[in-house]
């Protein structure tokens, strides 16, 4: 259930405050009162202190019982009937017998009492017309036992703080000792105690004068909701869960306790439906059981007016009767799809196609069907029928295109026949194409077509919705079927039809499951798994999750646990996204972002400003999630840092410089180099939308972007403004996780005079965009980026410390083979001024290091003149000399 | 609201306790035994609808396995004779197993007081 939301309260002269639901004005009546629960608790022990006394007498009887018999064991043997007549004899065990018989019909009586005190909601009552004179419901008649002893609780909590009122505080202190309740804050990974803590501190209000604390209006607004709740939950009675998802909405200082342990509406709501999921669940199994055991297990109707089917046999597999021995997965979730398949089939519709993208649970919502068959809780027409599905692989194997066509005409005449089958056919569209050669001859699917065009048999077929558009949707088995659309369910429709089968996962890996793992399993998966759907993508990426938990439970018992973090592992096991990046927490990434980048980027710092502040404005846009993370147009002249500044964003932000897809402008200069950009329908895979596709997670380089073609460029403009486009193939790739950069050289012998000018860059900036990029770029594209920043030139101070920067690196590499690097400032100094080329940037100093001290280095190493524990020494004229180790 | 009071509520509790017990022998012959008789018809309903009996019964005339010639029909309808006879019996079974439960939970008291009476008359 999507957003729970509370009743609109009224009030009514004679019931007092109350709501309307279904046509019944709910209110609330009891009295409370520390003697009435003190009675009442009485009462209860009383109950239990009866059951056990009785028990223990008809215990005592069958005692006597068997000692009776073993005393008469050799007569009793002789003739063993008499034992039916042991009460002839007169004996007192007998005697002792025969009256604790009494103490067995009472627990049966007790036991039936009990049964029916749990039922306090009528739902006849709730299904009848409403009656004009008694449309009132006291809510307090539908407490259960544990909501009773809750709601007593919280009342003792308020008396024992000489509170005027109960509020719904004290009710959410006492719910917490609730067992229900707790499971269900164990499930959310909540530390109770700690709630507690935070709870009680906020117990107190105003002080009341008597010692009787009245319901407040708050909280019998909650137990109304709850009520309502309950009730439309088909609930024996109302329950402590019904109650917990509707505290938070009636208090604030709650919710924001609540909000502060990071739990939500959202959460709250998916966790109780996960408790009431499962009892339903429970109970409708044991239904379903009940029921299986009814429906024919053979291949007949009940009244055997159907004719046997040995082609179609050999054929298929039989849905229902797979369903009957329990061997399809429970359908969740699906109500409204399943209805709507039976509407069309009610109409008349022969041919049933369900369409919908490979994942969504198409065969799910088959099996649902075939399992309501077995129920016989489907229309009409659909009772006493059999679902069989054709195995089209089996079909087509071994034979010719003839012989298959003849298979398949006979499978269908038989089950024209035979009146009691509908058949199903998964994957539909491999029919078409398969046809017995000569020209004008029918294909398999127009063999089919035929027989659902006259009527002849009722056929309920899948297809993915990408094959239904480029296969089906044109040819004549397409026209002759109805389509019924199965979407992929939102995301807390998904996390509910995970909850289902976490039951199932949680008893064969034995590993407990985490709300939490749930919720990351189906955010993360419909985050990072683009080209794959809910629930299939959310399940397959829990189930993985758990496999992982298991095996680390095989090491370590205590590990016995799935939560979010397992889950962040597995999808990068899948996607090859570094698990600590998904789990640690953006802001704390956007925060520390200027010291990242400084780490390997010498100088730059307006720039490097910019682009960080621009992250944390475009991620701190909570709204727009349908754009890429961030896009930057770098401007500046060549070797001053801009693909540097990419790369180590990459690095800074995606955890790898590995995470860069390059793309050199100037290769996609000619119009039709788009094809190369994003492939074609011929099957030629582009090359930027198959590198986004695998790895969504990236830092997308455009090198030199004015020197691309201007539908090139038109392309991006899309690409910036709704974060996805259209592959050549006609999937939609995502780019909403990518970080995009573009980089240019215009204006940079302009850039250079201003800055030798000591001009301001935001005037240069503007200039730029006003009279030099307009040149080769539209404005609505330059206008998309999320920051246009200007690179300066850098100075000799930067190229020290870049020199710097870079002798540290190769320091690293000598390292490696046990060489040290020492490098005296004055050196360092003469081979950045060497090295400086205001024209060129950083370029020329690393063409100089390779030449003055990796070559020399090199040469050294060769000549056998530097060995392992040697130290390169680069003096003050920056010279390259060798200090000798000490020998071993 | 009236003020609910300990001396008020505190009989009201123990004749309650007293009343539930005392309730017992009128609770076996009334609803218990509605309950118990509503289960063993809910079991009937279930073996008729597992045998199906009725369904039988209602296409005592209508050919099986589809053979709608002459020969079927006539075959179909001895055969389906034969079948209701024997589903009849089986169904037949059940019920009075069903019947004598009832009977057994209406006599059992009575049984258990004669019993009793005969074994305390000279022990």
């Amino acid at each position: 259930m999507d957003n729970i939301s509370g009743l609109k309260i009224e009030d009514d002269k004679e019931y007092g405050q109350g709501a309307w639901f279904q046509g019944r004005f709910l209110y609330w009546r009891k009295n409370f009162s520390r003697s009435l629960i003190a009675v009442a608790a009485w009462r209860r022990r009383a109950d239990k202190i009866l059951d056990i006394i009785v028990f223990i007498i008809a215990i005592i009887g069958w005692l006597a019982l068997v000692v009776w018999l073993f005393e008469h064991r050799t007569i009793l043997a002789a003739s063993p009937l008499k034992i039916l007549l042991f009460w002839e004899n007169k004996h007192p065990l007998i005697l002792l017998f025969l009256l604790s018989l009494w103490s067995d019909l009472f627990l049966l009586y007790r036991q039936s009492q009990k049964e029916s005190a749990k039922k306090k909601i009528n739902h006849r009552y709730w299904l009848s017309e409403v009656k004009n004179n008694k449309p009132y419901y006291n809510i307090a008649a539908t407490l259960s036992a544990d909501m009773e002893a809750v709601l007593e609780k919280s009342f003792l909590i308020a008396a024992k703080l000489k509170q005027s009122e109960v509020s719904v505080m004290h009710f959410f202190r006492a719910l917490l000792t609730d067992i229900a309740v707790q499971n269900a804050f164990i499930r959310l990974g909540i530390d109770a105690a700690s709630l507690v803590t935070k709870i009680d501190r906020h117990l107190s209000g105003p002080e009341g004068d008597n010692r009787r604390p009245l319901i407040s209006d708050n909280l019998v607004a909650v137990m109304i909701d709850a009520c309502a709740d309950a009730v439309s939950r088909h609930q024996d009675s109302l329950e402590p869960l019904n109650a917990l998802a509707f505290c938070y909405q009636r208090n604030e200082v709650l919710a924001e306790i609540l909000y502060d342990l990071e739990l939500d509406a959202d959460k709250i709501d998916n966790v109780c439906e996960w408790f009431h999921i499962n009892r339903q669940l429970a109970a409708s199994y044991r239904a379903y059981r009940r029921l299986a055991g009814l429906k024919p297990g053979s291949g007949m109707d009940r009244a055997y007016t159907a004719v046997a089917t040995p082609t179609l046999d050999h054929f298929s597999h039989d849905l229902t009767l797979a369903a009957k021995y329990g061997r399809l997965e429970l359908c969740v979730g699906r109500k409204a799809e399943i209805n709507s398949i039976f509407e069309a089939m009610e109409s008349g519709q022969s041919g049933i196609l369900l369409v919908g993208a490979s994942g969504t649970g198409k065969t799910m919502v088959v099996n649902g069907i075939a399992q309501l068959m077995v129920e016989e809780r489907v229309p009409k027409f659909l009772q006493d029928k059999r679902l069989v599905e054709i195995d089209v692989s089996r079909l087509v194997s071994g034979a010719t295109a003839a012989d298959a066509e003849e298979r398949l005409l006979t499978c269908i005449n038989e089950t024209a026949r035979a009146g009691n089958i509908i058949l199903h056919i998964a994957n539909i569209e491999n029919l078409v194409g398969i046809s017995s050669g000569g020209e004008g001859s029918l294909d398999l699917s127009e063999v089919l077509a035929e027989s659902l065009v006259r009527k002849t048999i009722f056929c309920l077929a899948t297809v993915n919705s990408e094959n239904y558009s480029r296969i089906l949707e044109k040819t004549a088995l397409g026209e002759a079927m109805t389509t019924v659309g199965i979407k992929e369910p939102s995301a807390n429709q998904a996390i509910q039809m995970l909850e289902s089968k976490v039951a199932w996962f949680e008893n064969k890996y034995k590993v407990f499951i985490t709300y939490n793992a749930i919720e990351q399993a189906v955010l993360m998966s419909s985050r990072y798994l683009h080209d794959k759907y809910l629930p299939d993508k959310a399940i397959t990426l829990l189930q993985n999750a758990v496999v992982a938990a298991a095996k680390a439970k095989k090491r370590d018992p205590r590990q016995a646990i799935c939560s979010k973090e397992q889950v962040a592992a597995a999808i990068s096991e899948m996607t090859g996204i570094p698990a600590q990046k998904l789990t640690e927490s953006e802001s704390q990434k956007l925060l520390a972002l200027e010291d990242g980048i400084h780490r390997r980027m010498i100088g730059q710092d307006e720039a490097v400003s910019a682009v960080a502040s621009s992250l944390r404005r475009a991620r701190a846009q909570l709204k727009d999630t349908k754009r890429p993370i961030a896009s930057f147009l770098f401007l500046g002249p060549t070797g001053v840092g801009k693909t540097e500044l990419a790369k180590t964003v990459s690095e800074v932000y995606f955890g790898d410089e590995n995470y860069m897809i390059r793309l050199d402008m100037s290769e996609y200069q000619a119009a039709d180099s788009i094809r190369k950009m994003i492939g074609d329908v011929d099957g030629t895979l582009g090359y930027l939308t198959e590198a986004v596709r695998k790895k969504p997670f990236s830092l997308i380089l455009l090198d030199e972007i004015e020197k691309a073609h201007p539908d090139i460029l038109n392309l991006f403009l899309q690409l910036l403004d709704d974060g996805r486009l259209t592959d050549g193939q006609g999937r939609t790739i995502s780019f909403t996780e990518s970080i995009i950069i573009a980089t240019s050289n215009i204006g940079a012998i302009y850039i250079q005079e201003q800055i030798k000018a000591k001009a301001d860059v935001n005037i240069i900036k503007q200039e730029l965009i006003d009279n030099q990029l307009n040149k080769f770029m539209r404005p609505e594209l330059i206008n998309r980026f999320d920051g246009i920043i200007v690179f300066k030139p850098l100075t000799e101070e930067n190229i020290f410390q870049i020199a710097t920067l870079m002798l540290k690196g190769m320091k690293k590499r000598l390292a490696d083979k046990g060489i040290d690097l020492k490098a005296d400032r004055e050196g360092v100094m003469k081979l950045a001024k060497a090295g400086y080329d205001p024209k060129f940037g950083a370029r020329p100093l690393r063409r100089l290091l390779q030449d003055r001290v990796e070559d020399g280095i090199a040469n050294k190493i060769l000549a056998g003149e530097l060995k392992r524990r040697d130290t390169v020494v680069i003096d003050a004229q920056a010279n390259i000399g060798v200090d000798k180790g000490r020998a071993l | 609201m009236a003020k609910p009071h300990f001396l008020i509520s505190a009989p009201q509790a123990v004749l309650s306790f007293l009343g539930n017990i005392l309730f017992f022998p009128l609770w076996w012959y009334s609803l218990g035994f509605i309950m118990f008789a509503g289960r063993i018809i809910a079991f009937w309903r279930g073996e008729q609808k597992s045998l199906g009996f009725l369904v039988w019964l209602k296409n005592i005339f209508v050919p099986m396995y589809g053979q709608h010639d002459f020969a079927g029909r006539i075959i179909s309808f001895f055969i389906r004779l034969i079948q209701i006879i024997f589903r009849g019996l089986v169904l037949c079974f059940w019920i009075a197993i069903g019947l004598a439960l009832m009977a057994a939970w209406l006599a059992l008291p009575l049984a258990l007081i004669a019993a009793t009476a005969f074994q305390l008359l000279s022990v």
